[in-house]
């Protein structure tokens, strides 16, 4: 498995509370992952391999390695399903994870879910109202008084 | 001669329009000539100023049924949510002050509103236009010079004003996204939003660009999405199996 890359500037995410919530800015689907997965999509935007994750996994539950690429298989395969993640092409994301350190692992294992929300695209659909550019995801000032 | 039964008393729709605003000199004139010019004049229109500096008070001030109200709260939220609590109409309406109406925008959505009594609003397509002078701000998707959008903004929304008690007002913690917040907790609570095919509303493009907006307005969206899941969550879980 090729190392992945978030599909940036049109998915942002935040990890609050052990959940990621990501948008996709371009589909104006959301997401959210909780637990193990909250913790396998931290590692993927810090640049790691999946089969380095699924090392961490395997020695932190002591689970089978074919069941934890299994499951990290089905997990990474619906975010690519859903334009989250693309394969890094060479040189990309190459800063390396120090998985072990990473804390907020939960205490059990549980194979990492992914939840589709689609009810909101027409709210969405309207911000990101600039083209994707590798220079990011600039805005103008909104036109209204300032907080 | 029979007992007169209670008549029905076809009440003319009241409308109050709120507009939000903190240093609008340069617009505002046009924005509260497009609300008070078309067939259907609003009631009331209501001004939060945010502590405006220039000429924006005295500009407003020369309209009719106009009233300013200085604004205690803080940001943008607390302006809406000032406006929505001073207004008395039926139906409440909004509009920023350099965005302009349609001429039609407000009897179109009266209109729609009274031929779907189950809907609680309508919002419409909007339009995005250059101010004057003003160049495409970098990375801006010129195609939205060219055709119009679907426009979930308070500027192309009118509301029953009972939707406020339903859904709550905005969210004052929210520094950026708050309109987007506030529809989707709309949603979740079960508010029908029509949308309507025409562009009813032109909002200006002007002003500088920065990065930094576009992050903190991202933190702030999925800060709502995630309370929008958690809602859902809820609802599942009180749900008769």
């Amino acid at each position: 498995m090729p190392r992945l890359q978030v599909s940036a500037p049109a998915v942002v995410s935040e990890i609050i509370d052990g959940e990621a919530v990501i948008m996709n800015l371009e589909s104006g689907h959301y997401f959210s992952t909780r637990n193990i997965g909250a913790l396998v999509w931290a590692c993927i935007e810090q640049g790691a391999a999946v089969d380095a994750i699924s090392g961490v996994i395997v020695n932190r539950y002591q689970i089978e390695k074919i069941d934890a690429d299994r499951a990290l298989a089905k997990f990474v395969g619906e975010l690519l399903q859903h334009g989250l993640v693309r394969e890094a092409v060479d040189g990309e994301n190459t800063r390396p994870a120090t998985l072990d350190d990473a804390t907020g692992w939960p205490a059990t294992w549980s194979a990492p879910q992914v939840e589709v929300y689609t009810d909101m695209e027409d709210l969405l659909l309207l911000d990101p109202i600039h083209d994707v550019s590798d220079a990011g995801w600039p805005m103008p000032l909104p036109d209204q008084p300032a907080a | 001669m029979s007992t007169p039964l209670a008549f029905i008393h076809v009440m003319e729709p009241t409308v109050s329009v709120v507009l939000v605003v903190r240093n609008g000199d340069a617009y505002i004139a046009e924005a509260l000539r497009s609300v008070l010019s078309g067939p259907v004049v609003p009631n009331e229109v209501i001004v939060i100023d945010g502590q405006s500096a220039d000429d924006t008070i005295a500009i407003a001030s020369t309209f009719p049924n106009v009233t300013v109200h200085a604004q205690r709260s803080r940001g943008v939220a607390g302006a809406y949510n000032e406006g929505i609590q001073h207004a008395s109409g039926m139906f409440i309406a909004f509009i920023s002050h350099d965005d302009i109406w349609t001429e039609n925008k407000l009897a179109l959505q009266l209109t729609y509103l009274q031929q779907h009594p189950e809907a609680m609003g309508c919002v419409a397509h909007i339009q995005h236009f250059l101010a004057e002078g003003a160049e495409i701000p970098a990375s801006f998707r010129a195609s939205l010079l060219d055709e119009s959008v679907v426009g979930y903004v308070p500027e192309a929304l009118l509301v029953r004003r009972e939707i406020f008690a339903r859904v709550g007002l905005l969210d004052e913690s929210y520094a950026a996204a708050e309109d987007t917040e506030w529809f989707a907790r709309a949603r979740d609570a079960g508010c029908m939003i029509g949308l309507l095919p025409e562009t009813l509303l032109l909002k200006r493009v002007h002003g500088a660009n920065t990065s930094l907006a576009g992050e903190r307005l991202n933190k702030h969206l999925l800060m709502a999405l995630r309370g929008s899941i958690a809602r859902k969550r809820n609802t599942e879980g009180t749900s008769p199996a």
